[in-house]
């Protein structure tokens, strides 16, 4: 653990099963893909390593199970995040539909200091596949990105590799203004008053 | 998420593993050189070598960044982080309860027993395949948390994560990562002042000692707290206030940082904040830290930040009466190369080494480890080991009888008792009867409370 001034970046990753969070994860993780769905159980865990400008940051990525709230780890999992990512498949609209209620279960849990500006990125993922007349058009969805806190918003597909990194991209961004947006006082300047003949007991030497 | 599986244990504080658990085959992987401080993670980096470790310590905050890991690289362990958190807030997220009771405390997977300990806004765990107790890993992870408080204060820490709960703690502690690795290089090899949780005293003849105090005593300055002469990790003396007192853990820390890293030992004057938590764990302390000899470190402690002057000054004439005195030639001696004194000295035979704990003076004393009894690190490490064992067997509560433990291990018979006084622990020749063990005992109990004042400092210097 040498690299102490890497900033360090929490980034939780929400949406309905089977929209592709775990695919848009790998892709930009491993530069892999795989038409095999396999739920994710609980929690999955990757990182990556991102030049930002002039800073290195270290993205943990905490890729949730869509398949069931898990709500007795909700608050460990979304506490202290720096960036939530809000995902949905272009060509399911329920999932589009279920983005609010993600959001909203985010900020109930994570109970950020300021929800007015916690960073959300919303991605729409899946837009590889043609041809589908229920697809959510990309200006219903940038609507409600503007409705909502005008969050970011990102056409993706985890299969093609279109998107991915200018999603991230982003997303590590925007936590790591959030990582450093709240300053901390780094003073040392708490000094003890001693007494010299104050009562305490002494317990040795 | 296998781990989601564990149960907690049913009752955290009986769980003495198995006897047989992980002595046999100890690793000695990063053993050597203490100097080489960053070296410890190198070969670790490979993931298969990361899970064979036998011990490991994290720390993390409460959003599961990490803060300290004991191996293993960044990539490593922050997923490894997201894990523990997991599988710490499963447990946690069964409960409604806010007074903690529900937290997992600890459990075994295999051979690995797993200990978590909450210190809000961290989480510290020790995970060992080396067969401690519960409560020996609690107190491992406290000295480090201990350690984290000496570095930024309780109040600052608490201070940085409110209604930030995603701050990056490493942002803060920077270089003093090493104190932790340090400390953590310590705990590996078995450290006896952290597994006695006392201090130990260099062997002094007792007028030397009484010389060494009044000086000390006779250079005291208005804002001087406390001041001490440190050998080699063993103190020499130490002067106080009389209404407060040091405290071993934050005597350990001290003497961590100072003899295990090469930070303060470099014949500079070194003006230090340190917090001693178990002292004030709200504010710091400034030590004045300056090595005057081979083995030998003078440290002065004031409240006042802006003492170094004074205490400057008061550092020059200590060591000018001590020299007058001839005094740091009888204080390098005691220390010399690690020594401490041998076992043939005392008259108990076939004794191969011993661990003596004065309960009330919280500090210990072991002789040399003899070469011809423990020629290799793996085998100094196994006595350690079964130190750890016999301190395990007498302080696990078991209707409180069990106060004096014995069992034969190879070609080596080792002992274990814990009265309302002392703890001691031995090793002696194979296949030792329990007449010659109580024997034993009784001369090694005859031969410190003669030698009481030589071996332990009572009360030190006060003013
Ligand atoms: N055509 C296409 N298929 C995709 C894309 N992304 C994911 N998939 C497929 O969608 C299915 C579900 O993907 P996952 O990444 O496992 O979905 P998830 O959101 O992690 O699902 P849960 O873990 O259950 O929450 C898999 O069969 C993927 O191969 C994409 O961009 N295009
Ligand atoms: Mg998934």
């Amino acid at each position: 653990m040498s690299h102490r001034k890497k900033a360090m970046l929490k980034i939780v990753i929400l949406g309905d099963s089977g929209v592709g969070k775990t695919s848009l994860i790998r892709q930009y993780v491993d530069n892999k893909f795989s038409t095999q769905y396999k739920a994710t159980i609980g929690a999955d865990f990757f990182n990556r390593e991102l030049q930002v400008d002039d800073h290195t940051v270290k993205m943990q990525l905490w890729d949730t199970a869509g398949q069931e709230r898990f709500q007795s780890l909700g608050v460990a999992f979304y506490r202290g995040a720096d960036c939530c990512v809000l995902v949905y498949d272009v060509n399911n609209p329920k999932s589009f539909e279920a983005l609010k209620a993600w959001r909203d279960e985010f900020l109930v849990q994570a109970n950020p200091r300021d929800p007015e500006t916690f960073p959300f990125v919303v991605v729409g993922n899946k837009v590889d596949i043609e041809d589908n007349n229920k697809r959510v058009s990309t200006k219903r969805a940038q609507a409600f990105c503007r409705a909502n806190g005008n969050m970011p918003y990102f056409e993706t597909s985890a299969k093609e590799a279109i998107g991915v990194e200018a999603a991230f991209e982003v997303i590590a961004r925007n936590a790591l203004s959030q990582a450093e947006s709240e300053d901390y006082n780094e003073d040392f300047t708490d000094a003890i008053n001693i007494h010299l003949d104050s009562d305490k007991s002494p317990c040795m030497c | 998420m296998d781990g989601l599986t564990h149960r907690p244990t049913q009752n955290p504080d009986h769980s003495v593993p198995p006897l047989e658990t992980g002595l046999n085959d100890i690793d000695i992987s990063y053993d050597s050189g203490s100097e080489h401080d960053d070296n410890l993670d190198e070969d670790t980096s490979n993931l298969e070598v990361f899970l064979s470790q036998e011990k490991h310590f994290f720390i993390l905050s409460t959003a599961g960044k990490p803060i300290y890991s004991l191996h293993g690289d960044d990539n490593m362990i922050m997923s490894y982080m997201g894990v523990l958190l997991t599988i710490i807030s499963f447990f946690q997220g069964q409960s409604h309860d806010t007074d903690n009771s529900d937290q997992l405390r600890s459990f075994t997977a295999g051979n690995s027993l797993f200990v978590a300990s909450y210190e809000d806004p961290l989480i510290l765990v020790a995970i060992s395949k080396r067969g401690e107790s519960e409560q020996q890993l609690r107190n491992q992870i406290d000295v480090l948390y201990t350690q984290i408080l000496s570095t930024l204060t309780k109040s600052q820490i608490s201070r940085v994560f409110k209604g930030r709960t995603n701050f990056d703690l490493r942002r803060l502690l920077g270089g003093t990562e090493k104190f932790l690795t340090a400390l953590t290089r310590e705990i590996c090899k078995g450290s006896p002042p952290i597994l006695l949780s006392a201090l130990e005293c260099a062997k002094l003849p007792r007028t030397i000692r009484e010389k060494i105090t009044t000086i000390l005593l006779s250079h005291k300055s208005p804002s001087l707290l406390y001041g001490l002469v440190v050998s080699d990790s063993r103190l020499v003396s130490v002067i106080r206030p009389r209404k407060h007192s040091l405290h071993p853990p934050d005597l350990l820390l001290l003497f961590n940082m100072i003899f295990h890293t090469t930070a303060f030992r470099d014949g500079e004057e070194h003006w230090v904040p340190i917090c001693l938590p178990k002292f004030n764990s709200t504010g710091f302390l400034y030590a004045h830290i300056f090595q005057f000899s081979k083995n030998s470190v003078l440290v002065l402690i004031s409240a006042d930040k802006d003492a170094f002057f004074e205490l400057r000054t008061v550092k020059d004439n200590i060591l000018k009466s001590l020299r007058r005195d001839n005094l740091i030639k009888p204080i390098e001696l005691a220390v010399n190369n690690g020594f401490s004194f041998r076992t043939i000295d005392i008259p108990v035979p076939h004794i191969r080494h011993f661990l003596y704990k004065s309960k009330l003076d919280v500090q210990f004393i072991m002789p040399n480890i003899e070469p011809h009894f423990f020629p290799t690190t793996s085998s100094r490490k196994a006595l350690m080991g079964y130190y750890h064992k016999l301190h395990a067997m007498v302080h696990a509560k078991n209707g409180g009888k069990l106060k004096m433990v014995y069992f034969t291990k190879g070609s080596a018979t080792f002992f274990g008792c814990d009265s309302p006084t002392f703890e001691l622990y031995f090793a002696t020749g194979p296949d030792t009867t329990k007449a010659i063990l109580t024997l034993s005992v009784r001369a090694i109990l005859a031969w410190v409370s003669k030698n009481k004042e030589r071996l332990f400092i009572m009360g030190g210097g006060v003013f």
